[in-house]
């Protein structure tokens, strides 16, 4: 199935988005092969332009590079997984406090509801 | 290239077109969106040399469009265009006789990719069968212009899925201008460049879906219900 | 291109030249039985010539049945094939379709002839098949058809072409019998000018007939005087029918709009 794609913002984006997560989470393996321009966007049902433009933006961030007649493979420095996976958490943090401001939560309640959370899970041994 | 200057179509005191102007470049994509009876269709004819203008021309790669144009263009046709008594194969085969363009490779991918039963009469197709066969019939010319008018009309979401992934396979991106005509904007707007909405035929606005959503914000659908609750408003 | 044409025409007639076939053998088979029950066999022929003089009509439905098959969409004209090939392929398989069944039928009234001759059952000078009289029979209905079906390739045009202007589409079908009655009457009066006439008259040929006749169809008029025919009517029917071909696919070219 073809995704759906957010309104708000480009779908190269949200492309390159879902690429780095996929690396974080380990689905993609440094150094792996990405598929090929076309392959990707038969995948995800979009422009091939779009993908073009993915990947571009994908190098220049330093997460993917293009070898010339290979193809494009993901980087293999280490740190740059470390640094995008705090750049995700940063950016769902940032995502969460908002949310919880917004209903009118005060950042100590924030962080005191957060560890109550996370010591209740513990406590029924939920996933 | 895709030129119309100043086209209007007019039937008796009803203008289905009037004084267009628009060019479509090369290699790119482009939507028409737009109620019934906004002239897409008519449009889409249009270039395709089934309508003469009442006013102003069309041009393809520098020719004036007449019948001849089919030969640079394919042309996808919401209604007609396969004959209830041919086979899949039969109809493969007229077209391949009447195009040069026609690739018999191409049509054979596209059999396979769009799950087709080759010798089945095409009166006994389901819609999405049909919608599927037109489409192998299209993509396998390998013309400059490609015209879709309508694709996804009568198509269950999941053919409308197929149809955009065939969309994406055999497109030649870059090289074939296409344009499509849709209501069902969702599926198709990834693959969309650009976009113009017609209305009492006139082009109401057009854009760039990409910037569209980095500029404003907002995704084609969004953009089509404001533009029209604009046109309400004023 | 064009041969491709051809074959999608034949396909989309096929079927209907099967069951019309089949009608005929069933007709015949029930006459005959009918005859031999009557035990008149003669009365055969009345079917056999029924069978005969529909023909006329034939090819004409035949290619109207072709041209119904596009006029849904009219996709046929994003065609690079051009009006002239285009109805070139419908007329072709229109005869086709009209000869095979003339010829079926041609058999038939042989078979028949055959069994109802030695048995006396009909006359014919000196007891002979009648060949010639056979070959003139074909040639007047294939004539004739070929007469109809071009009309009607024309007038399908001119209806087709009038779809563009809304408000001549309501009278359209009383447009076209005008145009048809407008260009009959004008022939007829065209051809009732001394000179023409007598211009006709200048070029003959003796076919060896002896008697005087005279035909028509529509506003023409063919004659055989003293076993003479004229030949420029001939040859002007058949210049101004192809004349009115290509004016069909000119039509079909500039003004047939979808």
């Amino acid at each position: 199935m073809t995704e759906e794609f957010k309104t708000s913002k480009p779908i190269y984006s949200q492309i390159a988005d879902r690429i780095i997560q996929q690396f974080v989470r380990g689905e993609i393996k440094p150094g792996e092969k990405l598929p090929s321009v076309r392959e990707m966007a038969i995948q995800s049902g979009v422009n091939p332009n779009t993908i073009q433009r993915t990947y571009g933006e994908l190098e220049r961030m330093g997460v993917v590079e293009s070898k010339r007649g290979q193809g494009t493979f993901m980087t293999e420095q280490i740190d740059m997984k470390k640094k995008l996976r705090a750049d995700i958490q940063k950016e769902m943090i940032e995502t969460f406090i908002q949310n919880m401001r917004g209903i009118g939560v005060e950042d100590g309640e924030i962080s005191q509801a957060v560890e109550q959370f996370l010591t209740e899970k513990e406590k029924t041994g939920d996933d | 290239m895709i030129e119309m200057r100043n086209v209007t179509k007019k039937y008796g005191k009803r203008k289905a077109l009037d004084s267009i102007d628009l060019i479509f470049e090369k290699g790119k994509v482009y939507g028409i969106l737009g109620p019934n009876g906004s002239g897409k269709s008519t449009m889409m004819k249009m270039a395709a040399g089934l309508l003469f203008p009442t006013k102003g021309e069309v041009l393809i790669n520098g020719q004036k469009v007449n019948r001849h144009i089919a030969k640079d263009v394919a042309y996808l046709a919401s209604e007609g265009m396969i004959y209830p008594g041919l086979t899949v194969r039969q109809m493969i085969d007229f077209f391949a006789s009447q195009y040069p363009d026609f690739s018999m490779e191409k049509a054979e991918e596209l059999i396979q990719f769009m799950n087709l039963e080759t010798h089945q009469k095409t009166a006994k197709l389901s819609k999405g069968q049909q919608g599927r066969l037109k489409l192998l019939l299209v993509l396998s010319r390998e013309a400059p212009v490609l015209l879709l008018d309508e694709p996804f009309l009568g198509l269950d979401p999941m053919v409308r899925d197929t149809v955009v992934k065939g969309l994406v396979s055999f497109i030649d991106f870059g090289e074939q201008t296409v344009i499509i005509t849709t209501h069902e904007i969702t599926e198709i707007e990834p693959v969309l460049e650009e976009a113009v909405i017609l209305d009492e035929g006139q082009v109401r606005a057009r854009c760039h879906v990409e910037a569209l959503r980095e500029e404003e914000g907002m995704s084609v659908l969004q953009w089509l219900k404001t533009t029209y609750k604009e046109g309400i408003n004023s | 291109m064009f041969q491709g044409l051809l074959k999608k025409d034949f396909l989309l007639i096929k079927n209907y030249l099967v069951v019309w076939l089949v009608l005929v053998l069933a007709l015949y088979f029930c006459a005959a039985a009918f005859a031999v029950y009557q035990g008149e066999f003669y009365l055969v022929f009345p079917f056999i010539f029924f069978i005969y003089f529909f023909h006329i009509v034939l090819l004409p439905i035949a290619e109207m049945v072709l041209l119904k098959a596009e006029e849904k969409g009219h996709y046929w004209l994003h065609s690079t094939a051009g009006g002239v090939k285009q109805l070139l392929s419908k007329l072709l398989i229109a005869f086709f379709a009209f000869i095979v069944s003339l010829i079926l039928t041609d058999l038939l009234a042989l078979i028949s002839l055959k069994i109802a001759l030695p048995q006396g059952f009909v006359d014919t000078p000196d007891n002979r098949m009648p060949y010639a009289e056979g070959i003139l029979l074909n040639m007047g209905l294939t004539g004739g058809a070929l007469y109809f079906a071009v009309w009607g390739l024309f007038l399908w045009a001119v209806y087709h072409s009038l779809n563009a202007y809304p408000t001549l589409k309501k009278i359209r079908w009383f447009l076209i019998l005008a145009i048809y009655i407008f260009i009959q009457a004008a022939t007829a009066k065209v051809l009732q000018i001394p000179l023409i006439q007598k211009w006709f008259a200048s070029w003959t040929m003796n076919i060896g007939e002896s008697e005087t006749k005279a035909w028509g169809i529509g506003g023409m008029h063919f004659s055989v005087e003293n076993g003479d025919i004229q030949l420029w009517p001939i040859i002007l029917s058949v210049i101004f029918h192809m004349a009115l071909f290509l004016a069909a696919a000119w039509l079909l070219n500039r003004k047939v709009e979808v």
